[in-house]
């Protein structure tokens, strides 16, 4: 019988299928999930064909006339196709790395509020921006930084002088760094937070009576304890790196900012939305290219963290 | 006897026939009109024939219709059915439909409707802004109707009216047939030799402002006469204002418009390609555009404009003008019907009586030449969804052709004759309370029947419900906006450019203003960052203009 790495025999078709039966309760309730998947995430997939063609509306998707790589011939002709690219590499190259450990950090700290009231009001303060849209938050930062917003008004009551943050080129990437923490660090924290309950107890009793401190029991428990978990969102980040933030970057772009602001995603709204032709192979075909990008970030992050010794998204680390 | 009688009666009944078709075609030989207009031939008291009158046949309107009508300007707590709106009602009534309103969002105006037009679904009605490129794909896809032939003899005042417009015209000539009806702004009115029709954008200024500052009040400036002017409200400040006065309020379109297109004609977005003898040049790249980019940059820089004026959004920087009182011009609609709402808007924010206190006026370039972009007497097609009934596009055409009459226009624009409006000593006297017009009394005139096809630019010259001197004003304002754009300032459409369509042009996608306004912030020289920009469109806009130059003769 053939056996995987760890020794253990290798499922068969015949065993999984019974398997399948056997548990089949557990199955059907899977099955939307599954439903879901296939009609949202495989079956469109089957539209990427369209990167290949021209758009023929009466034809539809695979009616339309195959056109080959005219496409992305004319995508890499396109200087600011690269100058897009590099950018969001650039800005969500920075915001993975500068924002993505504030969740964690925010988890562990809550963790360690021991007034359960105190930290109750806390948890809710910071998940509640969340659940506001990129256009409030980004007519509430207006607001707030604009020359006569209550920044710039409390500076100029200090003595200071006037701040240029909104149309500062060179302030927009914080603030978009800045914007993400805010809203979405609460958020992202419960994932955290609910990897931390699922510590066994005994460990911190254990290391209680060893003497150990609570920076210590931090540091050695709770954190390895939640590393799968910050593995498999970290893997996932890095899926996302070429399409993370569009309504953020769009709703916060203004003339001033608009050289640092254009992303992919700004590039292929403004080619499909405001060319004076709509081309949907052509935004297909740019799109395809920002989901093999992601990809290939998905694969290398998972591959690298199989490496360090994790168990990468599908588990079974080498 | 019986037979004979019989055959005698027969042969009558055959000859009566026969004369009664001879008649007909006799009148069918006279008619013009095809469908369903019947053509009466009238006789002068000389024996003269006349033009013949178009009778409408009676129409068979039983069925009960609705039309989904798409555009963008719709006022959402409006009832475009409301049985108390008499204006409504008569429409409704008289082609027995109803409407079914979708609002587009101006900002989502072209990928709303591309979206539509492409997933074969759009609304019955649609109004389009007008781009060639994606206009010649959908009727290359068959995503549009196609109007049938002869369509102009059923309804003569509809194809009138496109005779004004030009563009559906221009088209019909590329296609062969028709797509969409443009929606003209003028007719008779337009003050202005036919083919001119300089932008009717205006700048208002505040009289007792430059009043106060030692400016003397024209009907126009040149750039750094109102710049001048600029400097001295923000160095005097002599609305007392304080801290939050805006010299110039103007968002970072308007300020391309007051800076750029003051300079350069070729700068419109719609329009910025044109010929210069066998060649065709990008008027972005022209020196006078860099010319208006410094003085841009140097307003900023003197803090005439907002601080962060790319940050105004919507209506802020009129706003500014009109409701808080706080700036000392403004970019703004320039017709009678538009002074009207400042006047209204200044009394109802301000308390300010409008014609003391304001100035319309408009900017030229230095050398004293007025510039405005060839336009076509056009704003936004109709075009309606390819699978509509026949039947209920004819219905529609025949509304689309009262309101077009004269009769329609009347209405449209005044309301009704006896209730909102009366003839005396030939002519028209409003009936309606002052600073107040039709579409005020009736919601769902605005902007549904308002612009069915017909644009009211061209009646609000003659409309009296507006205050004759405003309506002076505008056409003065016109004629002299012709008068100093003659040395190529204010040049006409040239369709051969404007409907030239390749797949190099409809690569070209541009925001001028907002590229332009991050030259002015950022704090490079103008000059260099301006030639960067040029050669960073260079790889889109060479073949455009090599194609150009292949292809027009």
């Amino acid at each position: 019988m053939a056996k995987d790495k760890a020794g253990k025999p290798k499922p068969t078709f015949k065993k999984t299928l019974k398997e399948i039966v056997r548990f089949r309760g557990v199955y059907f309730i899977m099955l939307p999930a599954i439903v879901w998947y296939i009609l949202f995430s495989y079956v469109p997939m089957a539209g990427l064909s369209l990167a290949f063609k021209t758009y023929k509306a009466k034809l539809g998707i695979w009616g339309s006339p195959f056109t080959g790589l005219k496409h992305f011939e004319k995508l890499f002709k396109d200087p600011r196709f690269f100058d897009a690219v590099l950018r969001t590499l650039k800005i969500n190259g920075g915001r993975l790395i500068l924002t993505f450990p504030f969740a964690i950090i925010l988890a562990l700290l809550l963790n360690e509020l021991r007034m359960g009231k105190f930290k109750k009001v806390l948890q809710v303060t910071f998940t509640f921006p969340h659940f506001l849209s990129w256009v409030i938050i980004a007519s509430i930062i207006t607001n707030v930084l604009s020359y006569d917003g209550l920044v710039n008004s409390a500076i100029e009551l200090m003595g200071g002088e006037y701040v240029n943050f909104i149309g500062n080129s060179k302030l927009f990437v914080p603030l978009v760094y800045i914007t993400e923490v805010w809203k979405g660090a609460g958020w992202s924290s419960i994932i955290y937070m609910a990897a931390i309950a699922g510590i066994d107890q005994e460990q911190f009793e254990a290391a209680d009576i060893d003497g150990a401190s609570r920076w210590d029991k931090m540091w050695r428990i709770t954190l390895p304890s939640i590393l799968p978990t910050i593995t498999i969102m970290f893997i996932l980040a890095a899926g996302n790196v070429m399409t993370k933030g569009f309504d953020q970057v769009f709703n916060m772009d203004n003339a001033a900012v608009h050289k640092v602001s254009q992303t992919l995603d700004m590039y292929i709204y403004n080619v499909t939305f405001n060319a004076k032709k709509t081309d949907f192979g052509y935004s297909t075909a740019i799109s395809m290219f920002r989901s093999v990008v992601n990809l290939t970030f998905l694969v290398i992050a998972n591959t690298i963290t199989k490496k360090l010794g994790g168990n990468g998204l599908m588990g079974g680390g080498d | 006897m019986k037979k004979l009688l019989k055959k005698s009666l027969a042969l009558s009944l055959a000859m009566v026939m026969v004369l009664s078709l001879g008649a007909c075609a006799k009148d069918t030989e006279e008619s013009t009109g095809g469908g369903s207009t019947e053509t009466k031939v009238e006789t002068t008291a000389g024996g003269e024939e006349t033009t013949p009158e178009p009778v409408a046949e009676e129409k068979d309107y039983s069925e009960h219709y609705t039309y989904s009508y798409a555009s963008i300007q719709i006022t959402e707590s409006t009832d475009y059915n409301s049985p108390d709106d008499a204006m409504t009602q008569y429409w409704e009534q008289k082609y027995n439909f109803d409407w079914d309103i979708i609002s587009i969002s101006s900002d989502k105006w072209d990928s709303t409707v591309n979206t539509w037009a492409y997933a074969e679904d759009l609304p019955d009605v649609t109004i389009f802004d007008y781009k060639h490129p994606q206009m010649m794909d959908w009727v290359d896809q068959g995503l549009v109707f196609k109007f049938p032939k002869g369509w102009q003899e059923r309804w003569p005042n509809v194809a009138r009216v496109q005779e004004y417009g030009g563009l559906q015209l221009a088209f019909e000539d590329i296609t062969g047939d028709t797509y969409f009806l443009a929606r003209p702004n003028y007719a008779n009115n337009l003050p202005c030799t036919p083919g001119i029709n300089p932008t009717n954008m205006m700048v208002y200024i505040r009289k007792d402002w430059a009043e106060a500052v030692g400016i003397e009040i024209k009907d126009y400036y040149t750039i750094d006469e109102i710049m001048e002017y600029a400097r001295r409200v923000k160095e005097q400040d002599p609305g007392h204002v304080g801290k939050d006065l805006v010299p110039m309020g103007l968002s970072s379109g308007n300020c391309y418009n007051v800076f750029v297109s003051t300079c350069s004609t070729y700068t419109s977005n719609n329009y910025y390609l044109y010929r210069d003898g066998s060649d065709f040049k990008w008027g972005l790249a022209d020196p006078e555009t860099l010319e208006g980019l410094k003085l841009w940059r140097q307003a900023f820089d003197e803090g005439l404009l907002n601080k962060e004026f790319y940050s105004y959004s919507g209506s802020e920087d009129v706003e500014d003008f009109y409701v808080r009182g706080v700036s000392g011009l403004m970019w703004y609609q320039g017709g009678a019907r538009y002074q009207q709402d400042v006047a209204n808007r200044m009394k109802d924010n301000l308390g300010l009586n409008y014609d003391d206190v304001v100035k319309q006026i408009f900017i030229t370039a230095n050398d004293g030449t007025y510039h405005s972009a060839p336009r076509g007497n056009f704003w936004g097609v109709i075009m309606f969804n390819p699978d509509i009934p026949i039947e209920k596009w004819e219905r529609y055409m025949d509304m689309l052709d009262e309101s077009c009459s004269e009769e329609g226009q009347i209405l449209i624009r005044m309301g009704f004759e006896g209730v909102d409006w009366e003839m005396k000593d030939g002519e028209m006297v409003s009936l309606l309370e002052a600073g107040k017009d039709a579409r005020s009394k009736y919601p769902s005139i605005y902007p549904v029947y308002h612009q069915l096809c017909m644009l009211s630019d061209d009646f609000v010259l003659i409309n009296p419900n507006y205050p004759k001197e405003y309506r002076d004003l505008t056409i003065k304002m016109y004629k002299l906006k012709e008068e100093l754009g003659k040395n190529g300032g204010c040049p006409p459409i040239d369709y051969d450019i404007y409907l030239y369509s390749s797949d190099a042009t409809a690569a070209l996608s541009f925001e001028y203003d907002k590229d332009f306004a991050n030259i002015v912030v950022n704090k490079g020289d103008v000059e260099t960052e301006w030639k960067a920009w040029l050669d960073s469109w260079a790889y889109l806009m060479d073949p455009v203009l090599a194609e150009l130059k292949a292809n027009i003769k």
